[in-house]
């Protein structure tokens, strides 16, 4: 039986580790390698890395940190998202030693360019990172570039329907570091069928974790502040989530 | 007695240095190389593989790794594929349109369907009696693959299920493929790769 997932994110902004609060608010935490190293030894389910500075300062992928992450030797397979802005960078990051990546500002400024890196690639390795806001009805995506938020166009969902992208990560920007205020019922109304949602951003709750992994539209849960400052952080709060679709935690050494 | 030595092929389609820092933690000597005769000197060939299988077959082709894997395998020469790399063993795939493959094992790479995506840990079903794969029986394995081996024949020792089965492992004697990622499937991956590779080297 296929396992949802409950992933660990590792969030990096000025080369350090942070722990971020609506992404507005940051406290520094340490080398990213460690946190990473972490999630790794305690059997996480993905470990994502998300450079949340790259883009906004045109510096492209951070491959220096992915170059220190490969060093780590990691058996956890790897998404990193983060100054991807053209398919050579996908692939580059890819060989550098991701296993998928995250990509949010290029969805939507250069479509033609996901589909070349769904080409080198395979959309499996694609994950559409989009912040959001429910508004009344409607689910309206954030640009956090513009400072804005705008209705969803045809662009991503037409990505999805023609397997361009893999999976959509859902990330409620404004509660991340607090708790979201999303709830499973409105993800009826997303403007996609049949696509795999990641969901991220306030997911401290363990029932509503649950709930959401209960959903069939959610394929995983991403979880990243708690699991920073505790042995076994990760594997806690997997056993109190209790969700049956989830791998057991697992203690090792 | 010395150590297994592992050739990672490197044909620029996959994460070389994450696999050898994981065979070489398994206890493995690696080398990674696309230089045949380097590669000759290693007891097991690794083909790794992440991305599309058009552009991986090009590449074999450009950089002759075709000929001289095909030619490997026809002396017997112990091969292991994993995700992409188990599907370039195959005779042909449907991925962007028709591509030959190396055609070492039969089978052929289809999408997989309804279910678009096969991504997450899923549990591996072993058939028949490969020791390896036994001794890992009903353990989750990392899978990440949207395209999928078909019309393998007896050659399927293991399979997952979607809830329709996948095939998850392929093996002909000395040449074996694996759709999942033993090396990021944590420390049931890193047993399933000691054994298999030490099985599949010793065969």
């Amino acid at each position: 039986m296929l396992r949802k997932r409950l992933i660990g994110v590792v969030t990096v902004r000025k080369g350090w580790a942070v722990q971020s609060f609506g992404y507005r608010r940051y406290l520094p935490l340490g080398r990213p390698e460690c946190l990473v190293e972490n999630l790794d030894r305690w059997g996480a389910d993905e470990i994502l890395v998300q450079v949340i500075d790259r883009s906004s300062r045109n510096l492209g992928p951070d491959f220096d940190l992915l170059m220190r992450l490969g060093k780590l030797g990691l058996e956890t397979p790897l998404i990193y998202g983060g100054g991807i802005t053209s398919a050579d960078h996908a692939v580059q990051v890819i060989q550098s030693g991701a296993d998928r990546i995250s990509i949010d500002q290029i969805l939507h400024n250069s479509p033609c360019e996901v589909r070349r890196m769904a080409l080198r690639l395979g959309a499996q390795a694609l994950i559409a990172a989009v912040p959001i806001r429910f508004c009344d009805t409607t689910w309206l995506r954030h640009d956090y570039m513009k400072r804005q938020c705008f209705p969803f166009d045809d662009e991503l969902p037409a990505l999805f329907q023609d397997r361009v992208v893999s999976e959509l990560m859902l990330i409620d920007w404004q509660n991340e570091g607090n708790i979201t205020e999303f709830k499973p019922e409105q993800l009826a109304r997303l403007p996609f069928t049949e696509v795999p949602v990641i969901m991220f951003g306030g997911f401290t709750k363990p029932s509503l974790t649950r709930r959401f992994l209960d959903h069939p539209k959610v394929a995983a849960v991403a979880v990243g502040n708690l699991f920073s400052y505790r042995e076994h952080a990760y594997q806690d709060y997997k056993r109190v989530v209790g969700s049956v679709s989830l791998r057991p935690p697992t203690y090792y050494g | 007695m010395s150590r297994i030595k592992v050739g990672l092929i490197d044909y620029g389609a996959g994460n070389l240095a994450s696999i050898g820092h994981v065979l070489q933690d398994a206890g493995f000597r690696v080398r990674i190389s696309s230089n045949y005769h380097r590669l000759d000197e290693c007891d097991v060939l690794m083909l790794p593989g992440v991305g599309a299988f058009p552009p991986a077959m090009m590449k074999l082709r450009s950089t002759g790794l075709y000929d001289y894997l095909r030619d490997a395998a026809h002396d017997d020469k112990a091969i292991i594929g994993i995700c992409l790399g188990m599907q370039l063993l195959v005779q042909e795939s449907l991925e962007q349109g028709y591509t030959p493959g190396l055609g070492i094992l039969p089978g052929r790479v289809l999408p997989l369907g309804e279910k678009r995506w096969h991504i997450g840990w899923n549990t591996v079903e072993c058939i028949g009696e490969d020791r390896a794969l036994r001794s890992t029986q009903g353990e989750c394995f990392y899978f990440n693959h949207s395209f999928h081996v078909v019309d393998a024949g007896s050659c399927v020792i293991a399979e997952a299920r979607l809830p329709q089965p996948v095939t998850a492992a392929i093996r002909s004697n000395r040449v074996a493929g694996l759709q999942f990622h033993p090396e990021k499937s944590q420390c049931v991956g890193i047993r399933l790769l000691q054994m298999l590779i030490k099985d599949i080297a010793n065969a």
